[in-house]
């Protein structure tokens, strides 16, 4: 494979899984500012793949590179210093506010106090700003929708100022207006604050012209990735969701 | 503002308990200093420790109904206790406390390693508590095996301590509980920052660069700590432990660590306060504390879960 100097990740012949292995043979890479749909049915392995590049998983065999680093080279300030996750799992925390949990992001980079600068302040209020949470930063976050949600935990990880945001099923729970909603601010900020954006999804009618790439692990246990054209030509929607077209 | 008032109200409590003892008010500086002040400190400290290890394992297992009783885990501390005052014969004074001391927070780390067996296995959240329930069971019977076996000074001893009192701690003990109780609170302070991470998931957290094992590592060694120390010198105590988190949060309106840690303090003291006032106004029905708390705290929870219905998975 050739290594391209500019990408943000390389996976280099990589295998994943619980116990055994789950998928081998995973060759891809991301480029900064761009936004990549990983795809496959339930259960084949996505947030597998997604857990072990942000290293919640360990890497069975192969490499992931971050800037040409192997990411298990990083120290865990480090690592979150680059890389930020918006995860499926659902946590009920009462009266934490949404700026709070935002502030949170910025924690990597506080002191053993977890006390914002002012620096650190502007950042926040900037992200808040960029995706428009101003009306609900002092609301609870156990009151609001599934889509407020989302976006406050995407601001979350934004504050980490990460190079790669990793984002497990972010449209799952979703109506289709916030599903549209979420997709185009994921593509904005992709583009604007140069973040490498990798997010599992279903909605394939929803991200096929909106995203650079596509990966896609089929039920056979192969992995395939390429623009959605290239994807849809080769017939391979066809082949692993059984649908006749798209 | 609400942390100050709740601490204005520790204080208060405490100033009326110097001065109005079960023998009715009384200046007196010998039974103020020799027998209140005591009293009133095991109070504070013990009620607060506790309510700060309900906060701990309430974070810890992700679970607003853990608490060290209901997990279990006091339950544990007692069963060793149990066993060592029956089983340590002949061996000198010192031996024996410290040798209790030991005892009692091996017995409550013993359920933490149990209960951490059952969430790596992905044991539901009520399933934990049922466990935890259980757990007291089996304490509980192994306790009164023990006694069926002791001889009666022994079993005076131990039924005394069982009852749950913050009034059995003499004054030469004291300075032993203070120092204990201090050491096993104070580090909480230095970790708040990665409890408050800890606040999301474990995930989270680890993504936001806090080592998970060492922070889990010091979430258990200090709750167990915490509960093993009140435990020890002042016998079983139910309910703090769960319901001060609850009400703390209820009253400030706040879930990060930094704002809630002084009101949960503050609010174990003022419930420890509150039952041993009790007391001193019924000081011939010789009622324990643990009665007073259940009075208290079990209608606490049960609003707490109507509120929270089909919150809890």
């Amino acid at each position: 494979m050739i290594i391209n100097e500019k990408n943000i990740l390389e996976i280099e012949n990589l295998a994943i899984g619980f116990k055994g292995e789950l998928l081998n043979n995973i060759n891809a890479s991301v480029m900064p500012g761009t936004l990549t749909a990983l795809m496959g049915v339930n259960g084949v392995g996505k947030s597998c793949l997604l857990k072990t590049i942000s290293r919640l998983n360990d890497i069975k065999n192969g490499s992931i590179k971050l800037n040409g680093i192997e990411i298990k080279k990083y120290s865990p300030l480090e690592f979150a210093q680059s890389v930020a996750v918006v995860l499926t799992e659902k946590f009920n925390v009462d009266f934490l506010r949404v700026d709070e949990l935002i502030e949170l992001g910025r924690s990597p980079y506080t002191g053993w106090r977890g006390e914002l600068s002012e620096a650190d302040k502007k950042i926040v209020a900037t992200i808040i700003s960029q995706i428009g949470l101003g009306s609900l930063k002092e609301k609870f976050f156990s009151q609001l929708s599934d889509g407020q949600k989302q976006k406050v935990l995407i601001a979350r990880a934004l504050a980490q100022n990460p190079k790669l945001l990793i984002l497990d099923e972010p449209t799952t729970y979703l109506d289709i207006p916030s599903k549209i909603e979420l997709i185009k601010l994921l593509k904005v900020i992709a583009s604007q604050n140069h973040v490498a954006i990798v997010m599992s999804t279903h909605d394939l009618e929803l991200i096929r012209d909106v995203v650079d790439a596509i990966w896609l692990i089929g039920l056979d246990g192969s992995f395939v990735k390429g623009s959605p054209a290239e994807i849809n030509s080769a017939g391979l929607f066809k082949k692993h969701f059984h649908v006749e077209k798209y | 503002m609400k942390n100050i008032l709740l601490i204005t109200l520790v204080i208060l409590f405490s100033l009326f308990l110097l001065i109005y003892g079960e023998s009715g008010l009384s200046y007196n500086y010998d039974l103020i200093w020799q027998l209140r002040l005591p009293k009133v400190l095991v109070c504070i400290l013990a009620g607060g420790t506790l309510a700060i290890a309900g906060l701990l394992m309430q974070v810890f297992f992700q679970n607003p109904l853990a608490g060290p009783d209901i997990l279990g885990v006091t339950s544990g501390s007692s069963l060793f206790v149990a066993f060592w005052m029956m089983a340590a014969t002949g061996l000198s004074q010192s031996s024996l406390e410290w040798g209790m001391s030991a005892m009692s927070f091996l017995g409550a780390l013993f359920v933490f390693l149990i209960l951490l067996f059952f969430v790596h296995k992905n044991m539901s959240k009520v399933s934990l508590i049922i466990v935890g329930l259980l757990i007291s069971s089996f304490a509980g019977s192994g306790i009164s095996i023990l006694v069926n076996m002791s001889q009666a000074l022994q079993l005076k001893n131990y039924l005394t301590w069982s009852m749950g009192s913050f009034r059995n701690i003499t004054s030469l003990e004291i300075p032993r509980f203070l120092f204990l109780s201090l050491l096993s609170l104070v580090p909480v302070v230095f970790f708040l920052k990665s409890i408050n991470q800890f606040l999301l998931s474990e995930n989270y957290a680890k993504s936001m660069g806090v080592n998970v094992k060492k922070l889990k590592f010091i979430f258990i060694s200090l709750a167990a700590f915490q509960v093993s120390v009140v435990t020890l010198f002042c016998g079983p105590v139910g309910f703090i432990g769960i319901i001060s988190p609850h009400l703390a949060k209820q009253i400030l309106k706040r879930a990060q660590l930094h704002a809630l840690l002084p009101a949960v303090f503050c609010l174990g003291a003022l419930l420890a306060l509150l039952a041993e006032t009790v007391l001193v106004f019924t000081p011939t029905l010789s009622i324990s504390v643990n009665a007073i708390l259940g009075l208290i705290g079990a209608p606490v929870i049960v609003l707490y879960l109507y509120k929270q219905r089909g919150n809890l998975q």
